[in-house]
């Protein structure tokens, strides 16, 4: 009797074990999958058909959209000018301009929802920038700096905002002001083209040089103050006028309406002064300005408001100090 | 297909049809209101023009899982309410719980061992899925009916008894094929029933499986298995038993009716997408809670029995989801920003209209785009992780961290517990049961890096707070202990903390029974201790007194907090052949959970303000009656509940943080009336119906406690200012809570339906009709500082207040109005929370039973819920955590409200649809 007792435990038992086992067999884990490769995944970022070549400068672009034929003024004709420092045209053929990508918003967010395109001719010399603006927050992985690019310009927008040359695309502020403001990033897929792979040493992506003497006078000079030098990159020298050793370069209790603060640069040979324009909440925001002579580099362009060229980091690396 | 939509194109105009809203706010006729439009706060500063509020993440994730969690079976009862029996099951497929009341409120025990978990005061009914066969044998009681086992919660209770002399003697099979959650299930039960040498053993092995499961994009892997043994010894018996479950699921995640109406379906899921070609869930649940107990029963005599149970679980339970580092673009495909209505605000007539889109033709094309881009492929509108690695290896190659990351949540708990019970009859008239209850509950609460998605270093830092206030800041670390710590795949990283809770309970019940008539009284006493422990060192919890000394409120432990808490009850019934009437009340003091106990208990160890024992008190009538063929009930019950507190965590887009909101001395009240009833017509065919009235309300305008993770104690300090506009006074923030609904559950429901059986046959169908489902109303946008604040511009003729506010505003927004002569509040309106609209769902089911020879029988049952595949009834929702508003002084506010926002949160709450037709075959073999 016993021994059946144990043969009836033994056959539950051993089904149970069978279900056990074979459930087990079924339970393999359904979230494991193997990472993608992305060796090809630039081909979704921009246009399915290459892009002909280019048919306008950048600078034949400003000159006619972006200025008073290089006046800082608004052109004769535009789409749409919400003062005498915003405006846009709407591109309604296929414009392609081409550069190279040499400053977008970086590891910190410094320069938002940007990409500073630029173009050296390498016949003339001529070198020009413009902001062309894009509705995304972390651009720089996606179109980093070195990255050749043309954009086919039919359906955007070019114009200014506050009188800076402009690539984008329309919008309402939140206090209802209509601006030339980012592209949104799926139409500016549908617009651009990614040429080669991205090189950090072509010419375009170096700072020119705006230290010593001669870059002192060539900012202080009123003549310079046209759009078909800037936006750029540059770098300049010179000492903060608020820096006491502890105060930072932006921080909350100091940013205006653009969630920014503007610090005071004078230039090493003469009186002349520049802005320096930070964000609040990067990294950047966070170094402590010093008493000693330092040296900036950043985006390059020129502030009507205050009539002044003005800079901006992109990283913390542009930021150097420079011992007497 | 969805049928109505919110937003259609239609000659270049867009119209937008507002969700219905109940009629919450009524104003107080003390007060005047201007016509005009909304009044904005005066000096506002002018913001940035570009949105700035990039950096966001999550919804209510928590609370989500919570709501997956409480749908509440039935109580059931052993006086044979007809409601409590049918409830549950009738009306599950709208989630729909009893009294509107969470699953805290129902205590669960196993054996006699309450298993109700301290942290979080829930059973986890998931611990025994698949055990169905295992778990049949229980006793389920009413809140204040006598029962063996132990003191219920407001909701009742339940007593499953696992013992394997329990189990019903034979094998049985079960195979099952359905569209739900999961699409298959097989479960193997056996039961030996006592042998002649006094053993018992008994079994269940089930799994359940869909490599795809009805919402596109989930997956469900569940194994279930149950193992247990007694060995009766005279008077003694003692049984061990064994379960648990381990499952792995993808989940649904809720979207805004917009996003639905892209997708063109109510079940779209916004939580999976493509990973090279093949479809992956970026929030997978992973659960196992092996537990294990075993139980001494005792048969002192014919009067008394003691039974006593020790009981251990360890529970591991870990959720993923899609994380970005302070710069990354918001991975959610409905993130807003992608959202075409996020082009102009589609609610404003002065802008929803072809003249004015027109003139602004850029508005309507961008619309279009958006909306192109979701349409035209389904891809488009879910997670793209083949960017997001592209983007971190990209990141990785320039020396990058990764900007994208898989983060699981890791909750899991340590359970010794201990019951014993005593049931003495002490008379013929008189029963007595005694016991008490002991549990030591170690949470332990942290996450780690699940998957890098293709990046090589991460370092643990708050990148949000590393924005804030700078990589180099002590605000910026995990772990101060440990900073700048890298990280790999599976290390711990953001928090690391356990919380302790012990509970001690001594109960006793009394039953009088003297003719028709039956009197009980019972009463607890229980003490709780709880502390949390944290193994890490936020640096966002560091505090400098005005000395300059640095006070750590993170790392080590926070001090017990205690608690001694009871209730008593009494039940008065009277019985006689054709009716059952009941009348009975209880009065409980209750210890807050410890899942609210703390501000932010993910960084430290501070334990909100005004937490007390919570008041709750019940008064509860019922009459069972039987009038030849038919059988029913008739209950009405009121609940109030008293200085409770309640917590909600989610991500705030205002401050691009995690953030805990505190709502402490909260009032409740929940009150309705219940029917069922059941008339045969024939032998083999009979009809019923069921109906249900509720009302579940918040009674007044809770304190909020608002702690932001990424803050500084200093900056946490300012998002909790609420200033007096009259007097300039600091003033205690509030939630305008007064007159929500709780929410994501029917309030009203009604049920039809009808039974026939003939040779073997089964058959019924059931018409039920949901209405009063309310969305679960954010209390972050209620709170006193988010509100406008309205001081009167002048006194009527009437000497009443004017206010420059009007009552369509107030309705939307919510309000606070002050006086300017007195400098008191005169009035504090919440912003009317969204009703659902109501709607029927038709089921059947259809049953044949198979008698075989030598006692073995094969049952065959399809259920179909939905026949009429209803796709627009919706179960449950919320309220996104964020208001229309920018902020000045972004980043650490000083809480005034600047200018409005083209997207509307306020109208785009999340949803979750009862499910479309669907059916259930199963079919059993028993041997």
């Amino acid at each position: 009797m016993k021994k059946l007792h144990l043969n009836i435990k033994s056959s539950y038992l051993s089904l149970m074990a069978v279900a056990l086992s074979s459930s087990m067999l079924m339970t393999s884990c359904y979230d494991d999958l193997d990472d993608p490769d992305t060796s090809d995944y630039a081909a979704n970022l921009q246009v399915s058909d290459s892009l002909p070549a280019a048919n306008i400068t950048l600078r034949d672009l400003k000159l006619k959209y972006c200025s008073n034929n290089g006046k800082v003024e608004r052109p004769a004709t535009y789409t749409y000018s919400r003062n005498t420092s915003n405006w846009e045209t709407r591109i309604d053929e296929d414009l392609i301009v081409e550069g190279v990508i040499c400053a977008n918003d970086g590891r910190f967010g410094c320069l938002y929802q940007m990409l500073l395109l630029r173009c050296i001719d390498p016949t003339t010399g001529d070198d020009q920038g413009i902001d062309v603006e894009v509705k995304n927050t972390c651009l720089y992985p996606l179109y980093p700096v070195g990255q050749r690019i043309r954009i086919n310009l039919n359906g955007l927008y070019v114009g200014a905002y506050s009188r800076v040359p402009r690539i984008g695309y329309p919008y309402y502020t939140s206090s209802g002001n209509h601006n030339l403001g980012p592209i949104p990033l799926q139409m500016f897929m549908d617009h651009v083209q990614l040429i080669g792979e991205p090189d950090t040493t072509v010419a375009e992506c170096k700072c020119i040089d705006r230290t010593g003497a001669e870059g002192d006078a060539w900012i202080r000079a009123s003549a310079n103050k046209v759009v078909t030098n800037y936006p750029t990159i540059a770098t300049v020298r010179g000492v903060f006028l608020e820096a006491d050793g502890v105060a930072t370069l932006a921080n909350d209790s100091l940013e205006d309406a653009g969630y920014g603060v503007n610090r005071t640069l004078k230039l090493l040979s003469n009186n002349s002064t520049m802005i320096v324009r930070t964000n609040t909440g990067n990294e950047v925001s966070h170094i402590v300005m010093p008493k000693d002579t330092v040296e900036l580099s950043g985006l390059f362009s020129y502030d009507s408001y205050d009539d002044k060229w003005q800079l901006n980091l992109r990283d913390t690396t542009d930021f150097k100090i420079i011992k007497q | 297909m969805i049928k109505e939509s919110l937003f259609t194109t239609s000659m270049g105009m867009l119209m937008a049809v507002s969700a219905e809203a109940a009629p919450a706010v009524e104003l107080a006729p003390d007060t005047v209101l201007q016509s005009a439009a909304r009044v904005t706060a005066e000096g506002a500063i002018q913001q940035a023009e570009d949105d700035a509020s990039d950096f966001t993440f999550t919804e209510s994730q928590l609370d989500e899982d919570m709501d997956a969690a409480q749908t509440v079976s039935s109580v059931g009862s052993s006086s044979g309410n007809l409601y409590l029996s049918e409830v549950g099951f009738t009306w599950s497929s709208m989630r729909f719980r009893v009294r509107a009341l969470d699953n805290q409120y129902q205590t669960s025990y196993l054996n006699g061992l309450a298993f109700n978990d301290l942290e979080m005061g829930r059973f986890n009914y998931s611990l025994l899925g698949g055990m169905n066969d295992a778990t049949r044998n229980k006793e389920s009681v009413t809140a204040n009916e006598f029962n063996t086992f132990g003191i219920t919660g407001v909701g009742g209770g339940s007593n499953i008894k696992l013992r394997a002399s329990r189990f019903q003697q034979g094998q049985k099979f079960t195979l099952s094929a359905c569209n739900r959650n999961y699409k298959y299930r097989a479960i193997y039960t056996f039961g030996t029933g006592q042998l002649l040498n006094g053993w018992s053993f008994g079994g269940t092995v089930a799994y359940r499986g869909a490599s795809e499961g009805v919402i596109e994009g989930t997956f469900y892997n569940s194994l279930s298995y149950l193992i247990t043994a007694e060995k009766q010894l005279g008077d003694h018996a003692l049984s061990f038993v064994t379960f648990g479950a381990p499952t792995e699921r993808a989940q649904q995640g809720a979207s805004t009716e917009e996003a639905y109406w892209l997708a063109n379906s109510h079940y779209y899921n916004p939580n999976w997408g493509y990973q090279d070609g093949k479809k992956r869930n970026a929030r997978v649940v992973n659960d196992f809670e092996p537990t294990g107990m075993l139980t001494w029963d005792w048969n002192i005599s014919d009067e008394s029995q003691l039974s006593t149970t020790l009981g251990y679980k360890y529970s591991m339970y870990s959720s993923t989801a899609l994380s970005f580092a302070g710069e990354a673009y918001d991975p959610r495909p409905d993130y807003y920003k992608n959202l075409p209505s996020s082009v102009f605000n589609v609610y404003d007539e002065d802008i929803n209209n072809a003249t004015y889109l027109t003139g602004n033709a850029f508005l309507l094309e961008q619309y279009n785009m958006m909306k192109d881009y979701w349409t035209s492929a389904k891809a488009n509108r879910q997670i793209q992780w083949d960017r997001l690695y592209y983007i971190n290896r990209q990141s990785d190659a320039t020396g990058g961290e990764a900007l994208y990351y898989q983060e699981r949540r890791h909750n899991d708990q340590q359970v010794w517990a201990l019951s014993s019970t005593l049931n003495h009859s002490l008379s013929a008239h008189q029963r007595l049961n005694a016991g008490i209850q002991l549990n030591a509950t170690k949470g332990m609460h942290y996450k780690t890096m699940a998957d890098l998605l293709g990046a090589t270093r991460f370092t643990d830092i708050d990148k949000f707070a590393a924005g804030d206030y700078g990589m180099s800041s002590p605000v910026a670390q995990s772990d101060l202990r440990h900073p700048n710590r890298q990280i790999g795949v599976d290390d711990r990283f953001g928090y690391d903390y356990e919380t302790m809770v012990n509970m001690e309970q001594l109960w006793a019940q009394y039953q009088y029974s003297i003719g028709a008539q039956t009197i009980n009284v019972q009463g607890h006493l229980t003490g709780t201790q709880m502390q949390r422990n944290g193994l890490m060192q936020n640096g966002q919890a560091q505090v400098t007194d005005e000395n300059g000394t640095v006070h750590d409120l993170s790392y080590g432990k926070s001090g017990w907090a205690t608690f001694l808490g009871g209730a008593v009850k009494a039940q008065y019934a009277y019985r006689n052949a054709n009716n059952r009437f009941s009348l009975s009340a209880m009065y409980e003091k209750k210890a807050p959970l410890v899942r609210n106990a703390f501000v932010a208990p993910r960084i430290q160890n501070n334990y909100v303000d005004n937490l007390t024992l919570e008041d709750i008190y019940m008064i509860d009538g019922n009459w069972q009656l039987r009038l030849g063929d038919l059988v029913g009930t008739v209950s009405g019950y009121y609940i109030g509940m008293r200085n409770q507190v309640e917590q909600t965590a989610f991500f705030n887009d205002a401050y691009s943080a995690f953030t805990y909101l505190t709502m402490s001395n909260v009032d409740k009240e929940h009150y309705g009336v219940e029917l069922a009833l059941e008339y045969s017509i024939l032998s083999n065919l009979s009809v019923h119906c069921m109906g249900t009235w509720n009302q579940a309300l918040y009674t007044n305008n809770p304190f909020a406690q608002l702690n932001t993770q990424g803050m500084s104690a200093r900056d946490n300090a300012r998002v909790n200012v609420w200033t007096n506009p009259v007097t300039g006074d600091r003033e205690k923030l509030r939630v305008a809570a007064d007159g929500m609904h709780v929410g994501s559950t029917p309030l009203t429901a009604v049920n039809v339906g009808a039974e026939y059986s003939v040779n073997g046959y089964f058959l019924e169908v059931n018409l039920n009709w949901f209405d009063r489902v309310y969305c679960g109303f954010s209390q972050y946008r209620r709170l006193t500082n988010i509100m406008e604040n309205y001081t009167n511009t002048s006194i009527n003729s009437d000497g009443l207040p004017v206010y420059g506010v009007s009552e369509e505003s107030i309705r939307e927004n919510g309000a606070v109005l002050w006086d300017s002569s007195t400098g008191e509040v005169k009035r504090i309106y919440g912003a009317e929370q969204e009703k659902f609209h109501p709607g029927f769902m038709l089921d059947a089911s259809v049953g044949k039973y198979i008698r075989l020879p030598h006692s073995r029988s094969i049952s065959i049952n399809l259920q179909v819920q939905n026949l009429t595949n209803n796709t627009n009834l919706r179960t449950g929702g919320y309220e996104q955590n964020r208001d229309d508003n920018y902020y000045n002084s972004y980043g650490t506010g000083d809480g005034s409200k600047g200018l409005a926002k083209a997207y509307k949160f306020s109208r785009n709450s999340k949803y979750y649809y009862a499910n479309a037709v669907n059916a259930f075959l199963n079919i059993n073999y028993r041997w």
